[in-house]
């Protein structure tokens, strides 16, 4: 048998091989304290992520509410336009249109025309410009009741 | 207090763990986690030790894969398999990332320097030699392949269980046992090689 063979099947080496291995491989303690630090860790990475998910909900809304802004601006002006053309057409169509109709019946002198006409075609045309302002963007805050 | 825990079978590991997943199915993450910390952390920084052989990164990396356990918690199910086995998994993916960053990776002693050793314990030059047998045997290890070195290491940590440390290396049984036997003779080999194959020589401990 080779030296190499009787080495290997050495009970007795074995045996010292395994005493010397199980000295020199002792299990090491674990580290002090470190279910502490594991939740401490785990303590500090909630509080981050909590005051991240704060911030990005800050954000949003801020987003959000930036947007309404701008499009409560933009529905005021358009309907500030809408109602101001309704009214000068509202206007323009009683002016032209009063003076004949006024004339047919008979309701109304030609000097009294020159006074209530422009005053006619003001009211029809504020009344048409308020019907659309309260249709778009509800009664005027020193209107509403409560 | 650690738990103490019996070597399990495969299909054992699943029913030592029985109590933590009945608090994980009632919904109970921090219970259970704290019990799982208890229990295993000892195991677990005996994993880390034995994949990174460095204690301070052991130390450091036992605690990142309880933070990683902790996170992955929720999403745990039993058919990931037994609470162990999935534990064991995580804490080896993360010290096998480490070990893949570069600088992080111990390297052993060159050949000069374990004869030097094993020289100096057959026939001290000098009377305050500081090398010992303890000493060879650990340089020894260190130059023995990764795989086997790691099961080497674990079976001895774990009280020679080799069920537990094929759990926790994630192989079976039989080639742990396989790496522990080569080991065991490449160890024979070498310490014939530096003129130690008498056990009185390393055995003064």
């Amino acid at each position: 048998m080779s030296l190499r063979h009787d080495l290997l099947n050495d009970p007795t080496l074995d045996a010292a091989l395994d005493a010397a291995l199980a000295h020199a491989l002792k299990a090491p303690p674990s580290p002090s304290a470190l279910q502490a630090s594991v939740w401490q860790r785990i303590a500090m990475e909630q509080a981050q992520e909590l005051a991240s998910r704060k911030a990005a909900a800050e954000a949003e809304w801020q987003m959000a509410s930036q947007q309404l802004d701008e499009q409560k601006v933009q529905m005021t002006r358009d309907t500030l336009a809408m109602v101001l053309g309704l009214a000068f057409t509202a206007g323009t169509v009683v002016a032209t249109l009063g003076p004949a109709v006024m004339a047919n019946g008979q309701w109304i002198d030609a000097h009294s025309q020159s006074v209530v006409l422009p005053g006619l075609a003001v009211l029809v045309g504020m009344a048409a410009g308020a019907l659309v302002w309260v249709e778009r963007l509800g009664w005027p805050r020193w209107l509403r009741l409560g | 207090m650690r738990d103490r825990i019996e070597p399990p079978a495969p299909s054992a590991a699943a029913a030592r763990d029985a109590d933590i997943c009945a608090l994980l199915a009632a919904g109970d993450l921090t219970m259970a986690f704290d019990l799982l910390m208890r229990r295993y952390e000892r195991h677990l920084h005996h994993l880390c030790l034995a994949l990174l052989r460095r204690p301070e990164l052991a130390s450091e990396a036992t605690q990142d894969a309880l933070v990683r356990i902790w996170r992955a918690l929720p999403s745990y199910n039993t058919a990931l398999g037994a609470p162990s086995t999935w534990m064991y998994a995580i804490t080896r993916n993360r010290c096998l990332t480490l070990l893949a960053k570069p600088g992080l990776r111990v390297e052993s002693l060159s050949d000069e320097d374990v004869a030097f050793q094993a020289e100096q314990l057959i026939s001290p030059s000098e009377p305050d030699n500081t090398a010992d047998s303890q000493q060879v045997l650990q340089q020894l290890i260190g130059k023995l392949p990764d795989a086997q070195q790691q099961c080497l290491r674990l079976f001895y940590f774990e009280e020679r269980q080799v069920a537990e440390v094929a759990l926790m290396l994630g192989q079976p049984e039989n080639t742990v046992k396989t790496h522990l036997h080569r080991a065991r003779a490449n160890l024979k080999q070498q310490l014939q090689q530096h003129g130690l194959a008498d056990p009185a020589l390393w055995l003064g401990h």
